[in-house]
């Protein structure tokens, strides 16, 4: 019996361990034929990422850099997803909190640094979290489809705040831009040369923060019963409703600060395009479908997408190859893992195993009665 | 009021709203099969894209035509295959369609052509030959102003349009479809195959978003621009979800979406510089109200008394 428990733990990690290298070497293999088609060896390119996104220390500065807020964004998208509810919004919540503590960063003066700091990171979980309840009481009350709303909200935090960046806050530039906040406001990079700031811990207070919501309390508890089972859950008494709005809630605040991290501690002003192709709010979005919203998941690829989106800003200007080339390996990369292929047809493949056992074992049986 | 205004704004809208018409019958069939495919927007992009782009490199517009009905098709079964055959998320599916649609056109421009931006392909495409001429319609003032010099695809979306909701309410490949979306289980114990079902609504989808694609970019301008579907998939998602997925009303919500986005073209000659920028959310702003009105009236029907309002 033993032995058996232990096969089955090994079948098990076994079929987990296919279910990531399998859709990896497809996702690769995918980029390979357009890194080829835009006339470049992709040996070449995947070499070139990795060495400059991994293999030195300025480059593992870069990569947690852009990682940053793509662990906090994808950590807000888990929320919601657990409970499967599918916040696609955000990219705008992302918007609205960058705007926000463009605006705290500036207008408000004469305050000490660490103040200024969380007032700023405030300002923006509080436009997130405001942004995010819109959606939230639209489908917890009234049952409207939250795909389609969040992704209506995406593009009017878009514009909304391109036109009065371009109106109304302008500095006269060439493009279009606020002003620079100030220096009280502006969060400290661990190497001035290098994109990481202090912003990563944040991230990762973050990140322990949703751990330990997930996995340790009575939230988290209803979340996940109510990604399992709507109406069970309605049934046994949560009040589901009212948990769906926090849920909005709490990501679109963790959103706001993803935003706000972007602006504090690297562009220091905002500019419209600053969360651009495919945006901060998607990377987390797909870092966490890819890691099924497990935390450990989600920081892991939320690292290898920083490193991606690092080292395909490298590979532009080194290789000369387009930046949406990683994009294809990432989409491809999320459409092959999402089949789960050896996880939901694990009885179709143990079928196929036991059946050429069977025959394994007819087969030695003959043989023996051949002999005797 | 200027009577020439309103005429032009209905011109513009019967205009805009072609590819959300399009798109939204497309989709009601596969919401009707019990898919709920966020793919829309990317299937249109893709269609687009290859129109443009097989059109430029052949120099022939009928290869452009036919490759991009080729590629939506082959995307829609892709994502058949994905969500209906093996079970894989429909949403995540979607998502990453969208996202391959956002990448690949870009990609492949850069790798092409250079510009990772638009491929200009009116060398090939005279937009102004593309309208046509109805003489029926030339006698008659106020229709004529409307409806006539409208492109090929306008004219067929009507047709089309009619067609389908016979089809869906008429037929009996109608009521397996719909039978198949109410309760697969029902559809499957009396011999229903409903896999091919879906796949027959997603390839009636595909053909109708290669035709919103081949709209929006070889008829109106003869130009593929990055992003050019800007979120019609989602809006007329959206139109479906208004509609309650019944085509005729989902359709009446397309033409009030596809009037918003006409709107949004005609204030943007009238309002100051500062202010046209903004306007650009009027179409959204109008999808959630709307959206707003029709699900308030039915949130105290629903059975879950959390979506009563507790």
């Amino acid at each position: 019996m033993k032995g058996d428990t232990f096969r089955r733990k090994a079948v098990n990690i076994g079929i987990k361990f296919c279910d990531i290298v399998i859709p990896l070497i497809l996702a690769f293999g995918v980029g390979a034929i357009f890194s080829l088609i835009c006339g470049c060896n992709p040996f070449t390119l995947y070499g070139y990422i990795i060495k400059r996104s991994f293999l030195s220390v300025g480059g593992i500065l870069n990569t947690l850099g852009y990682a940053t807020p793509i662990i906090i964004t994808g950590m807000a998208t888990s929320l919601s997803l657990k409970a499967k509810v599918f916040n696609m919004g955000v990219e705008g919540q992302v918007f609205v909190g960058a705007f926000a503590a463009a605006l705290a960063g500036y207008m408000i003066t004469g305050l000490p640094t660490f103040l200024h700091v969380t007032l700023c990171l405030l300002t923006a979980a509080a436009a997130g979290a405001l942004y995010a309840a819109i959606p939230g009481v639209l489908k917890a009350r009234l049952n409207v489809n939250e795909v389609v709303t969040t992704i209506m909200l995406n593009s009017i935090a878009t514009i909304v705040t391109g036109f009065l960046t371009q109106s109304y806050l302008g500095t006269g530039d060439a493009y279009a831009h606020t002003e620079n906040i100030l220096q009280t406001a502006r969060l400290v990079k661990l190497d001035s040369k290098y994109r990481c700031t202090t912003a990563v811990f944040i991230a990762l207070i973050i990140w322990a923060f949703v751990f330990f919501l997930m996995k340790k309390t009575k939230f988290g508890y209803d979340i996940n019963c109510i990604g399992k089972q709507v109406e069970f859950s309605d049934a046994v008494g949560m009040r589901v409703s009212r948990k769906i709005i926090w849920i909005f809630v709490i990501g679109g605040s963790f959103g706001g600060i993803a935003g706000a991290t972007e602006i504090m501690g690297v562009n220091y002003n905002f500019v419209n395009t600053f969360s651009a192709n495919p945006g901060i709010g998607w990377d987390g979005f797909f870092a966490c479908i890819l890691a099924g919203s497990e935390p450990i998941g989600v920081l892991l690829y939320a690292i290898v997408f920083g490193a991606l989106r690092y080292g395909a800003l490298a590979a532009q200007t080194g290789l000369g190859v387009p930046l949406d080339l990683i994009n294809i390996v990432k989409s491809t990369l999320v459409l092959f893992m999402a089949l789960k292929l050896f996880a939901n047809h694990r009885s179709a493949f143990q079928d196929l195993l036991t059946r050429a056992r069977k025959k394994n074992k007819a087969a030695l049986t003959a043989e023996g009665e051949d002999v005797l | 009021m200027n009577i020439n205004l309103i005429l032009n704004l209905l011109k513009m809208t019967v205009e805009a709203s072609t590819p959300y018409l399009l798109i939204t019958i497309g989709g009601v069939f596969v919401a009707r099969a019990g898919v709920f495919n966020i793919s829309l927007e990317g299937c249109t992009e893709f269609a687009a894209f290859a129109g443009i782009l097989f059109g430029f490199l052949s120099g022939s517009i009928l290869v452009g035509v036919l490759s991009a009905f080729l590629v939506a098709i082959a995307l829609n079964i892709v994502f058949y295959l994905f969500t209906v055959k093996w079970n894989a998320d429909l949403t995540v599916i979607g998502c990453a369609v969208n996202l391959l649609a956002a990448c690949i056109p870009a990609c492949l421009l850069q790798a092409l052509f250079g510009t990772r931006s638009n491929l200009v392909a009116t060398s090939l495409i005279d937009p102004m030959k593309m309208k046509v001429d109805v003489p029926i319609l030339r006698s008659v003032p106020v229709l004529n102003s409307i409806f006539n010099h409208q492109t090929r695809i306008t004219y067929l979306t009507f047709a089309l349009v009619i067609f389908l909701i016979i089809l869906l309410y008429r037929t009996k490949f109608g009521i397996y479809v719909r039978v198949t979306g109410e309760n697969i289980g029902a559809a499957k114990s009396v011999g229903v195959k409903t896999n091919r079902i879906k796949l027959l609504c997603l390839l009636i989808s595909a053909v109708t978003c290669a035709l919103a694609g081949l709209n929006l970019s070889v008829e109106e301008l003869g130009i593929y621009t990055i992003n050019m579907t800007a979120n019609r998939g989602f809006i007329c998602l959206s139109a479906i979800n208004c509609g309650r997925k019944e085509p005729h009303r989902a359709c009446v919500y397309a033409v009030i979406f596809g009037f918003a986005r006409a709107l949004q073209t005609i204030l943007n000659n009238y309002v100051p510089v500062a202010i046209s920028s903004l306007i650009g959310i009027l179409p959204y702003v109008t999808i959630i109200v709307a959206l707003l009105i029709v699900e308030i009236p039915n949130a105290r029907k629903n059975h879950l008394r959390i979506f009563r309002g507790a």
